[in-house]
């Protein structure tokens, strides 16, 4: 069961009380010009990665804010978390994510 | 001789109180032994050495070793609720009064009639099921599998509700030691002096592990009193906690520990399960003895070499009076000395090398103990009991030689090697690696477990370290302890490891197996798992027909899938099919070692959390008026609702009758307290609204209230209700009873993580308010008199609109909707309320004949007028197209989550399910819910399956609804709806709307 520190209450809490919500950064395509392509792999194309990876997850019962959290989904090494508003992981985080890997 | 066992031995014992007898009975056989006995320990004195039937061949088994490892002694003890199956002997502290029963056996353990299965175990190989029960397939549900059943499992579970308490513990602590052995003690102590709080997980009741029984000195004094001593120090140590009698049978991500306590005899609860948090673990878990494969080495009698002498000098009890040790390496020497030194008598010691060498050797030979080198025992005599042993030079090409010679004996202590106990460093994810100079499977440096924050946090010590000699424990020990400690900050100097006093050992050396003897060469008596019967024949039939591979030999042959794990018999099953196949250990490896290390208890893993605590029930403000007018309660989510409220003998659905025409001729009133509620509100509460409900919601006017659908961006449905614009900003949005929190954290989701720039909040006011519905042609008049001040006229009021007010100071809203069909409103006043608006209803509807009507009323009247349900007519693969609900679909709108989505081909095509009524042609037929209808060019393909079906009181014949492939073109047809047995219920498809077309609408 994995330790997460939520970054935005900052409570160090149980995997239990957070929910994943999926693979980060994925781009909603513009529902009037996607292709059905674009919008089927929108849908259900992830990567599905093993090893350092970042995902959204949410303190379901906490604060109930959603945040990235990069973890390495093998290990279980967490790299860090950032604002779910972030388009981009922080360097200082993928840096850690890149030596790790 | 002690009159508490023949086998006992009049002095020594270090864990039995000889002044506290104990009686128990074993298969009504009224037996005594001391506290401090384990169950095996008191068999094994009362010179009980048959205590258990193997599980498939029903063979005779004794005990076997004297831990947790232990794979033949398992009882039912205890009776009544109380009872528990599968209890292992050698773990079970011996209590007054105790009732122990064999297992596995009928009708008793001498004579069982299942040991027949030994006379064909010929018959019944590896794979036996699968190749043996295949044909004729109708077979299988009628004979083979009922057969099996009744013939398989161990143990019989108790009838009754489990009458013991659990309970829980969550603990945060820097350093979780595992194992109080005179590794885990230097690791406990090392880690305190660095300032560290420390608990330290023992799985026995004692301190000491092998310092118990192996007679080495510490610091000039008896091992086993140096333990003692040195663990009731670090007791008074702030900071330091130990638990003795606790397992640790897990170790999951990020260092969370499941420890299971057993608190013993008087202790308030059964058992106890820790949930650890660690900061580092240090696993001071020892090593498990590996037995020997040789024919026939199951027989009562063959015991692990290190076992004999934990019975002799922990619990002074002699295991035998003339024993044979076979081993392959220098430790089973102590059990020979042991044994002699105790005054029984050792027959010779068989030593599988070729020159053994040693002090331990010597000292065996100068006690004049006869040692056959390079041998093996290649035949075992007596069925019950061990009664002699043949034993014959094993040449190098595996087969026995001459002479072979015979020995009386009536213990056969064997010992093929060691296994560190690395469990748990598998379960956090490290690996192991065979070192076959040492010949065991050892931490493999390349693949440790996974890091805490990029910092090692489990280290393995001692002999699970493969560090065997009490020095090297000790020492390790204290360095993992040091290192699990480092950075809390004492820079204390680290204790200096105790001084030992212990022979030198050679490298442990390994034996896997002896050849058999006539019939004993075909393998199928050399037992590798004795839990489940798996025999050496057994692996050899599995690497000829290709499961060669150690996880395909596990699955084929159940190796190490028994109840104790295969603890003694995984490593030993590898080695030998590495022999078998020609391979090195290092290449095939082991197989995945998962939790948890032991069996747990379910009522532990249960806690507390069973009977009325096992959920917490969510219950609404008029819950106590329904339980006193009888309702009759269904769980929706967490809630319990009434399903209906039945009178004195009346049936549920004679109940829902009633109270469906008491709604349709007069009125009736429902709880709808359940119904979700979400206050969305703000400047973009409108747009982000737009977003998300497949309806335009920004041009609702304040005060009107719309049906609004919930898609996913796939397309599909998940969720409806009603939206009502409060004020220009806020919006409260109903969800289904089940729904609301699903809904509540998509919007805030969506909210977060894709539109962070509306300025929007989303609240969940499920539980603020209490909210009563009124339906029926008489609900105005209920009503109005209870809103007094507020006006519901149809003028004030017209349908789908929400006038708010306050009445003597309560906050009130009403709407007017209606899920039935007939005239309805939904009173909305602050929970605290909601009692006294039920009552005051009530009293208002009395006059007027109202019934108060529970949810099947409400869903069949919902049927009755075609309305949909989440979840009976949505299963996730439903858009609101396929439900003929395209009417609530904005095609004004730019965007909505679900738009693209149902603009894709395979939504967008024809044949898809639609939405359709059926009418049986039998009108007293209700067709089965989920029904299939069949159809298509062959008559057999599955075109659609119905959704809701109910009797309707309100038409006097039944009703469904379905989802038909092109449904809405087969209006008028036949349908055949195929249920159990080939019959046929035909059924004619019309559309979803009962009420309205038997009011005169016509089909059309």
């Amino acid at each position: 069961m994995l330790r997460i520190t939520c970054p935005c209450c900052g409570a160090d809490g149980e995997e239990t009380e957070f929910t994943r919500l999926g693979e980060a950064h994925i781009r909603r395509p513009e529902s009037g010009s996607a292709s059905d392509v674009e919008w089927t792999r929108y849908l259900h194309e992830r990567t599905n990665t093993a090893g350092p990876a970042v995902e959204v997850w949410r303190h379901a019962h906490g604060c109930g804010k959603c945040f990235h959290l990069a973890r390495d989904t093998v290990t279980q090494e967490i790299y860090g978390s950032y604002s779910a508003s972030e388009t981009t992981t922080p360097a200082a985080i993928r840096a850690r994510m890149t030596k790790s890997a | 001789m002690s009159v508490h066992g023949p086998h006992r031995i009049g002095v020594g014992g270090r864990h039995i109180d000889r002044g506290a007898p104990l009686r128990f009975t074993f298969d009504g056989k009224e037996l005594r032994g001391y506290r401090g006995d384990t169950l095996a320990s008191a068999l094994l004195a009362n010179g009980q050495r048959l205590v258990a039937r193997s599980y498939k061949l029903h063979r005779p088994r004794g005990v076997m070793a004297a831990g947790v490892e232990e794979p033949n002694a398992y009882f039912g003890v205890g009776r009544g609720a109380g009872a528990t199956p599968n209890q292992r002997a050698t773990e079970t502290l011996l209590e007054d009064g105790m009732e122990v029963v064999s297992q596995n056996r009928f009708p008793n353990l001498r004579r069982d009639v299942g040991a027949v299965n030994a006379m064909l175990s010929r018959l019944l190989p590896a794979g036996f099921y699968y190749k043996t029960f295949m044909f004729p397939r109708a077979a299988w549900h009628r004979l083979y599998e009922p057969l099996i059943r009744r013939a398989a499992g161990m143990g019989r579970a108790p009838r009754e509700a489990d009458c013991d308490s659990y309970e829980q513990f969550h603990l945060h602590t820097d350093v979780l030691v595992v194992g109080a052995g005179p590794t885990g003690l230097a690791a406990a102590r090392a880690a305190a002096a660095a300032g560290a709080r420390v608990l330290l997980a023992e799985q026995t009741p004692w301190p000491g592990g092998r310092l118990l029984a192996d007679g080495v000195k510490v610091e000039g004094v008896d091992g086993a009193d140096w333990a003692a001593a040195e663990a009731e120090a670090l007791a008074r140590l702030p900071g330091v906690a130990l638990r003795f009698s606790t397992l640790a049978a897990a170790l999951y991500d990020h260092n969370y520990a499941l420890l299971y306590e057993r608190p013993g005899a008087g202790a308030p609860v059964r058992r106890r399960l820790w949930r650890v948090r660690a900061g580092q673990v240090v696993l001071a878990t020892g090593a498990i003895e590996r037995p020997v494969v040789f024919a026939d080495n199951d027989r009562p009698g063959v015991m692990l070499a290190s076992a004999a002498r934990d019975y002799l000098h922990r619990w002074a009890v002699a295991p035998g009076t003339r024993a044979v040790v076979y081993t392959g390496n220098d430790d089973a020497y102590r059990t020979a000395l042991a044994l002699d030194a105790a005054g029984l008598q050792v027959a010779c010691i068989v030593d599988a090398r070729p020159a053994p060498d040693g002090p331990l050797v010597a000292a065996a030979r100068e006690r004049g103990i006869r040692v056959l080198e390079a041998s093996g025992i290649v035949a075992v005599h007596g069925r019950r009991a061990v009664r002699a042993v043949e034993i014959a030079p094993v040449r190098a090409s595996g087969r026995p030689g001459a002479p072979c010679e015979r020995v009386e004996c009536d213990l056969v202590a064997v010992s093929g090697g060691w296994s560190p106990t690395a469990h748990l460093y598998c379960h956090a994810g490290g690996r192991l690696r065979w070192d076959s100079t040492r010949a065991m499977f050892l931490a493999d440096p390349d693949a440790p477990p996974a890091s805490v924050g990029g910092v090692a946090a489990v280290h393995l010590a001692g002999a699970a370290a493969g560090a065997f000699s009490t020095h090297a424990c000790l020492a390790t020990g204290a360095a993992a302890g040091g290192r699990a400690a480092a950075g809390k900050g004492a820079d204390a100097a680290m204790p200096t490891v105790p001084e030992t006093d212990e022979p030198e050992e050679v490298a442990a050396g390994s034996v896997w197996m002896a050849p058999g003897r006539g019939r004993g060469q075909l393998g199928d008596r050399h037992f590798v798992d004795y839990q489940h019967d798996v025999t050496l024949a057994d692996l050899e039939l599995a690497a000829r027909e290709g499961y060669s591979s150690v996880e395909h030999a596990k699955r084929y042959t159940t190796l190490g899938m028994a109840p104790d794990q295969g603890k003694v018999s995984n490593v030993p099953g590898h080695g030998i099919l590495a022999e078998i196949t020609g391979r090195q250990l290092d290449s095939s490896g082991t197989t995945t070692i998962r939790p948890p290390y032991s069996g747990i208890s379910l009522g532990a893993i249960a806690g507390t959390q069973s009977g009325a605590q096992f959920r917490a029930v969510r219950t609404t403000p008029p819950f106590a008026w329904h339980v006193a007018h009888g309702a009759d309660f269904e769980p929706v989510g967490d809630w319990r609702r009434p399903y209906c409220y039945p009178r004195d003998n009346e049936s549920r659905a004679e109940a829902v009758a009633r109270e469906i025409s008491g709604v349709r001729r007069s009125v009736g009133m429902i709880d709808a307290s359940t119904l979700g509620k979400l206050l969305v509100s703000g400047p973009d509460a409108g747009v982000f609204l737009d977003r998300v409900y497949t309806s335009m919601m920004s041009t609702l006017r304040p005060g009107r209230c719309r049906y609004g659908l919930m898609c996913n961006d796939a397309g599909f449905l998940f969720d409806d209700g009603v939206v009502v614009r409060l004020d220009e900003s806020t919006f409260l949005c109903h969800t289904t009873s089940g729904g609301v929190g699903r809904v509540h954290a998509w919007l805030e989701t969506w909210l977060q993580t894709e539109w962070f720039d509306l300025k929007v909040f989303v609240v969940n006011v499920t539980e603020q308010w209490a909210q009563v519905a009124v339906a029926g042609p008489r609900a105005r008049e209920v009503l109005q008199p209870v809103v007094e001040g507020i006006d519901i006229s149809e003028e004030a009021l017209p349908p789908l609109s929400m006038v708010q007010g306050v009445l003597e100071g309560v906050p009130t809203r009403v709407f007017s909707i209606s899920f039935s069909g007939e005239l309805g409103y939904e009173v909305a006043v602050p929970a605290g309320y909601g009692a006294s608006l039920w009552e005051s209803l009530l009293q208002a509807g009395t006059p007027h004949g109202v019934v108060a009507y529970g949810t099947e009323a409400l869903h069949v009247m919902r049927a009755e007028k075609g309305y949909i349900m989440i979840g009976d007519e949505t299963d996730g693969t439903v858009t609101p197209i396929d439900l003929g609900l395209g009417w609530a679909v904005s095609r004004k709108k730019e965007d909505f989550l679900g738009m693209r989505g149902m603009a894709l081909p395979h939504l967008a095509a024809a044949g898809r399910r639609q939405l359709v009524g059926l009418l049986t042609e039998d009108a007293r037929t209700v067709i089965p819910d989920g029904a299939c209808a069949v159809g298509g060019a062959d008559g057999r393909q599955i075109i659609g399956h119905v959704t809701s079906s109910y009797h309707s009181p309100t038409l006097g014949r039944s009703i469904a609804m379905a989802l038909v492939e092109s449904g809405r073109d087969r209006m008028g047809s036949v349908l055949e709806f195929a249920v159990a047995r080939g019959s046929r219920i035909r059924a004619r498809v019309v559309r979803p709307a009962f009420l309205e077309d038997a009011a005169g609408g016509g089909d059309d």
